[in-house]
């Protein structure tokens, strides 16, 4: 028989051995010699930090109590794997686009770094992985006690936990604290997991083929046994199946150490391609004689013998001492390698999401070294570590080390698990918001507390037997094992009821209900479009050269300035040829170069990104977000000046038209006045030629001609001054001599004077006389002469035998309307503007002796005289309207 | 045969996603065939469960499927980003 002594001596000798792997394997990532280190094969061999004590002694145990019900926990993680690429490898992606650090922070970083979320989490996190390292100590503890038993040593299970504890403190504190690596990759503590692994595996087997072959007598035999001696039961497929295949497959996700170990360890994405197929396979491995050995137990050793040790009592009932020890070394193995990995996992949570924050705030408010953060990291770490430890040390000395192991695994299994529905809305669901993660997992926490992780302290702590009985306060509603009266028989179906199903429903109705802040949404994008975002982001990551940066700057500085800078450099440097090394001063100046062209934010994630292996952080998103701000202001500027431009350039256009337009009546009105001073001109030649020529002409002849040069010399000086009348009104150069008369006596002027063209036409006109009194302070000549004008056109275009024309007054604000309204034929509308031209005649006038000024000078009097004449649309005849201000 | 850069860029996509919609077909069929009563329609039998039927079965299932996800990460291995 193996003594107590002789398995302390190759525990000690085996951890030295690991001490050595992990110190080895330090050096050499130190030395950039990853080689092997950076293999699939022992990213898949840490992955298996997920088969604990509970694996290698817990199987066998579940296997003799509750047949097959064991393969579940593996079988969940099988499916996980074997469905890598749909959520395994997005989950990698963004832990490595994002710098994750742990679960807490993954949660955390989607919901807008949240801060209280990283807490919520990390503290679920430790009381989840309490009772599972608790779970490790008590079956180390087992495993020690098969070798005290009999012997008169001393050692109480208390003692040998509390060693155990602190000789793991010690060894997680040495390896996992060493360093602050960016990405916290730990090859010393991976490297020798993945021996753990080894060990463990090759353990379990070996145990596993003494059983068939050297004790049962062959596979046959065997399974012969495993009928005979297992537990029968009616069906395999039971809701315990299910339940226990979904919580193990959320586990190998939630599990703060496998998260460590897949995501955060993960140094490259085919890895997990490897793992894909290679863990489910170790798993199978682990399995495939865990229901022999159970059985053989079950057979040969004596009745009451406790299932969990078969693995160790079976070599040892056989008197196989060697092969005891090496299984006794594998469940070692088991037990440590978790301890460590979720110690490092869970004292990385602590530090960085609660000591760090709380020390900033207290102590260093502003501008903290950076040496300072750093030990403060570090010896949170490792206080974390020993306190994380102390925690699952308390936990296995409250329960009594009674429990057996398969129940306490799971009621960490549920704990973890209830980060999942945020976990899955993190990758898939855009609306996932902060507030709906805070509110989902803190219901789900406190649910799993209430109806499984106190219950499983069996009444001695907080919640009392006759509450686990009969309800808080005696309320049946709320048994803690058959909540709001439904009665689910087997605890643990009813936790994770309960607790996942009202998390999923309040994280999924709150975060419908809130909405999302602007770095939530953010990191949403970054999450959910991992895969876009990581392939341009793989262009300028890790590993960037001097030429990779070179062309970069081509690109930005321009193949000259580029390459006039790297030479400055290179010469700094000492090197006539080639390019710079890259150091911080090349760095910044490209920077400040970069700025110039692109902004300054722009720069920096260039450069961050070109040298960082890293992605954009939110703060630099903001700031380009405010450089295309003042970009957009800029374009904006730009777009209202040429607006204006525009709008002058119209104007001018409309300018030069009117100009045109006016140079264009200039000249017609100069070929106007020639052709209206010709014609009588032309008459008067003509006559007086005659007159001096033919001394014969008799006196009535004489009289005649000379009568005719008379009245075309006076119709040309009528044209002479009505020219020079409009041109003096035109300009405004016109002198009126304004005087207090009334509407009447104007009228009554104008009346006179085309009396007798009215009588000989035989035109009748008619005066309504309503506002005929009304007082005017006005040029009455002037006023006359428009009146005398209309009048006279009235009665000279009339077609009719007797034309009529009506004279109306109506005042009008503060203006007085005098309408002239004929029977004539009218004035086409198109006309209507036109007939007020230099010179213009109706087209239908017909017999019309004047030069077409007449209209032309009304106006221009009218509009001397602060009134004005229009031409109105009329049904029958020509209407028009003289506006004169009422003094 | 299509020398269009193009159509032959097209081409690799549609392999990518059929390869990819195949990934997704393993641990469906994993599902089915582990976590639903299927599992006890092939290990039943007359007065309970077929012992060594269930081991097979389960076994065998399990053994497929390391198999399946084998031959499937060699066909995405190429799909992977890494640094």
């Amino acid at each position: 028989m193996l003594s107590f002594n002789v398995i302390a001596t190759i525990c000690v000798l085996y951890v030295c051995v690991l001490f050595a792997v992990a110190a080895l394997a330090e050096r050499r990532a130190r030395q950039k010699k990853l080689g092997f280190l950076h293999s699939p094969l022992v990213y898949t061999l840490s992955i298996s930090v997920y088969c604990t004590a509970w694996t290698f002694y817990g199987s066998v145990g579940s296997a003799a109590r509750n047949g097959f019900e064991f393969l579940t926990i593996y079988l969940g993680p099988t499916i996980v794997f074997v469905g890598w690429w749909w959520f395994l490898r997005k989950l990698v992606r963004v832990g490595r686009t994002q710098r994750i650090t742990s679960i807490a922070d993954l949660i955390s970083s989607r919901y807008g770094k949240s801060n209280a979320l990283a807490v919520i989490v990390t503290l679920m996190a430790i009381l989840g992985s309490t009772p599972y390292i608790a779970l490790q100590l008590q079956s180390l503890t087992l495993s020690f006690a098969v070798f005290t038993e009999g012997s008169t040593s001393e050692t109480t299970p208390a003692i040998t936990a509390l060693f155990i504890a602190i000789g793991l403190a010690a060894f997680t504190i040495f390896f996992g604290t060493r360093n602050l690596d960016a990405n916290e990759r730990h090859h010393g503590v991976v490297t020798a997991i993945a021996l753990e692994a080894v060990v463990k595996l090759v353990a379990l087997i070996a145990v596993g083929i003494f059983v068939v072959w050297g004790v049962s007598g062959g596979p046959a035999n065997t399974l012969t046994l495993m009928e005979a001696r297992l537990p029968e039961t009616t069906s395999v497929f039971t809701p315990r199946w299910v339940t226990l295949t979904f919580l193990s497959a959320t586990a190998i996700i939630c599990l703060p150490r496998m998260f460590q170990v897949i995501v955060v360890e993960n140094s490259a994405e085919k890895h997990l391609a490897t793992a894909s197929w290679a863990f489910p396979l170790y798993l199978f491995l682990m399995c495939i004689f865990v229901m022999p050995i159970a059985a053989t137990g079950l057979n040969i050793l004596p009745e009451g013998s406790n299932p969990d040790l078969f693995v160790l009592t079976i070599p040892l009932a056989e008197n196989r001492e060697a092969l005891a020890a090496l299984a006794f070394l594998g469940g070692f193995s088991s037990a440590t390698s978790m301890v460590i990995v979720a110690a490092i996992a869970l004292s990385t949570m602590a530090s960085n999401h609660i000591v760090l924050p709380l020390w900033l705030y207290f102590v260093q408010r502003r501008n903290p070294e950076s040496d300072d953060v750093r030990t403060v990291l570090l010896r949170s770490r490792r206080i974390s570590i020993a306190v994380i430890l102390g925690f699952g040390y308390l936990y296995f000395i409250l329960t009594g080390g009674t429990t057996a192991l398969a129940s306490i695994g799971l009621v960490a299994f549920l704990g973890v698990s209830q980060v999942l529905p945020a976990l899955i809305g993190a990758l898939f669901w855009r609306n996932a918001t902060r507030i709906g993660a805070i509110c989902g997992i803190t219901t789900g926490f406190v649910i799993w507390a209430y109806t499984s992780f106190l219950p499983s302290f069996g009444g001695s702590f907080i919640l009392s037997q006759s509450v686990l009985q009969n309800g808080p306060f005696g309320i049946e509603f709320l048994r803690p094992q058959a909540l709001f009266g439904v009665d689910i028989t087997d605890p643990l179906i009813h936790a994770v009821f309960w607790s996942l199903f009202l998390n999923t429903l309040v994280f999924l109705c709150t975060s419908l209900a809130t909405s999302s802040s602007p770095l939530e949404r953010v990191q949403t994008q970054q999450f959910i479009n991992v895969y876009a975002q990581s392939a341009q982001f793989r262009s300028l990551n890790e590993g960037v050269t001097p030429e990779d940066l070179f062309i970069l700057a081509q690109r930005i500085l321009g193949r000259k300035d580029a390459g006039a800078l790297f030479n400055i450099f290179s010469q700094k440097q000492g090197r006539p040829n080639g390019l710079p090394e890259i150091n911080m001063e090349l760095l910044q100046t490209l920077e400040r170069e970069f700025a110039g062209s692109v902004g300054a934010a722009t720069a920096h994630s260039m450069i961050t990104q070109a040298v960082g292996n890293q992605a954009i952080t939110v703060e630099d998103l903001i700031a380009v977000a405010d450089e295309t701000v003042q970009v957009i202001e800029y374009s904006a500027q730009l777009e209202e000046q040429s607006a204006e431009l525009t709008k002058s350039a119209n104007e001018l256009r409309i300018a030069n038209d009117k100009l045109t337009t006016l140079s264009a009546q200039k000249d017609d009105f100069l070929s106007q006045v020639s052709h209206e001073l010709r014609t009588p001109m032309t008459s008067i030649r003509s006559f007086s030629g005659i007159l001096r020529s033919d001394e014969q002409l008799s006196t009535q002849e004489l009289q005649y001609f000379s009568g005719i040069i008379n009245d075309e010399s006076q119709r040309l000086t009528r044209l002479l001054d009505e020219i020079l009348d409009l041109s003096f009104l035109e300009s405004g150069r016109v002198k009126l001599n304004r005087s207090n008369t009334t509407l009447k006596k104007v009228l009554n002027s104008a009346l006179q004077a085309t009396q007798q063209t009215n009588a000989n036409a035989n035109a009748e006109v008619i005066v309504d006389d309503t506002s005929i009194d009304t007082q005017l302070y006005t040029d009455v000549d002037r006023l006359s002469q428009v009146f005398i004008n209309l009048v006279t056109n009235a009665v000279k275009y009339s077609n009719k035998a007797t034309p009529k024309l009506k004279i109306t007054c109506t005042p009008e604000d503060g203006n007085l309307n005098i309408t002239f309204q004929d029977n004539g034929p009218g004035i086409p509308k198109d006309e209507q503007t036109v007939i007020f031209e230099k010179f213009s005649k109706l087209s239908n006038a017909t017999g019309s002796t004047g030069v077409g000024l007449g209209l032309a000078i009304s106006q221009e009097i009218m509009r001397n005289l602060g009134g004005a004449l229009v031409c109105l649309d009329s049904s029958a005849g020509a209407k028009f309207q003289v506006t004169i201000p009422i003094k | 045969m299509n020398d269009n850069p193009i159509a032959q860029r097209d081409l690799s996509r549609r392999k990518q996603r059929k390869r990819t919609e195949l990934s997704f077909g393993i641990p469906v069929i994993a599902v089915c065939l582990l976590v639903s009563p299927l599992l006890n329609g092939f290990t039943t039998e007359s007065g309970g469960t077929n012992f060594s039927g269930v081991i097979v079965y389960i076994f065998g299932i399990w053994g497929a499927l390391i198999l399946a996800a084998f031959l499937m990460s060699r066909l995405l291995n190429s799909d992977t980003v890494d640094d």
